[in-house]
């Protein structure tokens, strides 16, 4: 992403009041911290040692965060997953298929939103492996 | 085959009824959740009525004897196959040796007490007047016609061939087709009989407060607390056949929903009948809860029969499509 974008981002989000916004590709990271105590941070730095890994979505549907039953977040940012762990839902009327981590690792950013229709392949959710 | 290795009272193998009986005096038995077991069954690719064991007292813990698929279905119980948390409404490949283990049911968005586990080829027990459904009170049916215990081992029918392909699931049709008034669960009724019989204020209340059910409530029926139902003058009369969803007043006033292991008489006064579209809700509302009556007619029930029949086929359909399209890859 070319930088001069940073400040047209920053706008963006102190407009829409949110104070913290993060990115993660497979070879990037920018972290925008508007809200902080130095008046605002900008970071853009190679993502981690290990690169990230994008999970996508492997057909398409209604991406489901939670499961129907629960209120509770499968997956949510930040948590540790085992390899084959169900991380969301792709929901198609009334059937669910799952999203699964390929790896043990942790999920850094979910990219989709809850209950987003998207197509196959659409990228849903950043993930750092575990060093092997 | 599959070992029973702990389990609490009351859970039982059935499909989806023994209809067709009550001319013999033979109840109808079947699964409480018709809806939870016909879905686990369409996980697996198998006939809708193919036998599963209903669980209502938890922890359950079963012993996979061999290789197979299985479907949970019915209240969301935190299964956990081994150390793996599985997702409620779920099919799943499990190898020779691992445990399934059902925890107690959360009422988290939909306030279910009873699960239900299927596995591919259905349970095979002997068919006895064309159902699999254990029979508690004729003690035939399912497994020797009782409950089950620790150390029952269950098999299963042939493989439908299809089930290889699993770890997918269904949004229950609870979530699907909600039925609520005032905030608590609701099932169809309609006008039975007597309804006529009782006052205006009895009718009134009858539609418009909430029942709470007692702990006097299993498969048998389900006894009801709220406002006393009052005749206008008392009643008597003779035994007459009735059908699981026929609510009963007895001489207290409180009344008696009959459920799937229901006598097929009775002589109570009928105030009305929960449609059989709507058992299933009422087959999972838990003890203690709270539930509502909704005044209905023939051709809604109808409807609503359809209703569930398609929500059914189109989860069939589904299921069938994502089948063909992983086993593709």
């Amino acid at each position: 992403m070319p930088f001069d974008h940073i400040a047209e981002l920053s706008a963006w989000l102190r407009e829409a009041g949110i104070d913290e916004f993060e990115l993660i590709g497979p070879s990037m990271r920018l972290r925008l911290d508007i809200g902080s105590d130095q008046g605002g941070v900008a970071e853009i730095g190679r993502a981690a040692e290990q690169p990230a890994e994008i999970i996508a979505a492997p057909t398409f549907g209604v991406f489901l965060h939670r499961h129907p039953m629960s209120n509770a977040p499968l997956a949510p940012e930040g948590s540790q997953v085992q390899a084959g762990q169900v991380v969301g839902l792709l929901r198609i009327g009334p059937l669910l298929v799952p999203v699964t981590s390929p790896k043990e690792g942790v999920i850094t950013v979910i990219l989709a939103a809850h209950e987003a229709t998207v197509g196959y392949g659409s990228e849903l959710i950043a993930f750092q492996p575990h060093e092997s | 085959m599959i070992e029973i290795i702990s389990i609490g009272a009351l859970a039982t193998v059935q499909d989806l009824g023994r209809t067709g009986a009550l001319k013999w005096g033979v109840g109808t038995a079947g699964a409480m959740d018709a809806m939870a077991l016909a879905s686990g069954n369409i996980l697996l690719g198998n006939d809708v009525n193919a036998a599963g064991i209903e669980i209502q007292v938890f922890p359950f813990q079963a012993r996979l004897v061999e290789d197979c698929t299985f479907a949970i279905t019915g209240a969301d119980c935190e299964a956990r196959l081994d150390s793996l948390p599985l997702p409620p409404w779920w099919v799943c490949q499990a190898e020779a040796g691992q445990t399934l283990e059902l925890g107690l049911p959360r009422h988290g968005l939909w306030p279910a007490c009873r699960a239900y586990m299927c596995l591919d080829g259905g349970i095979e027990v002997p068919a006895v007047l064309g159902s699999r459904s254990t029979q508690l009170r004729g003690a035939f049916g399912g497994l020797d016609g009782r409950t089950l215990q620790n150390g029952d081992r269950l098999g299963t029918g042939a493989t439908n061939g299809v089930a290889g392909v699993a770890g997918f699931g269904l949004v229950p049709p609870a979530l699907e087709m909600p039925l609520v008034v005032d905030g608590l669960p609701a099932v169809r009724v309609l006008p039975a009989a007597e309804y006529a019989c009782y006052t205006p204020e009895a009718q009134a209340a009858f539609w418009g407060q909430a029942w709470r059910i007692t702990p006097q409530s299993n498969r048998y029926g389900y006894r009801l607390e709220g406002p006393r139902l009052d005749p206008i003058a008392p009643m008597e009369l003779r035994s007459h056949g009735i059908v699981p969803g026929v609510i009963q007043v007895p001489p207290d006033g409180q009344p008696i929903v009959q459920m799937r292991d229901a006598q097929p008489s009775g002589g109570y006064p009928k105030i009305g009948t929960v449609i059989e579209a709507d058992l299933w809700r009422l087959g999972q509302a838990p003890i203690g809860s709270r539930i509502r009556f909704v005044e209905t007619n023939w051709d809604e029930a109808v409807a609503a029969f359809e209703q569930n029949e398609s929500w059914l086929a189109e989860a069939r359909r589904l299921v069938a499509l994502h089948r063909m399209r992983v086993g593709s890859r």
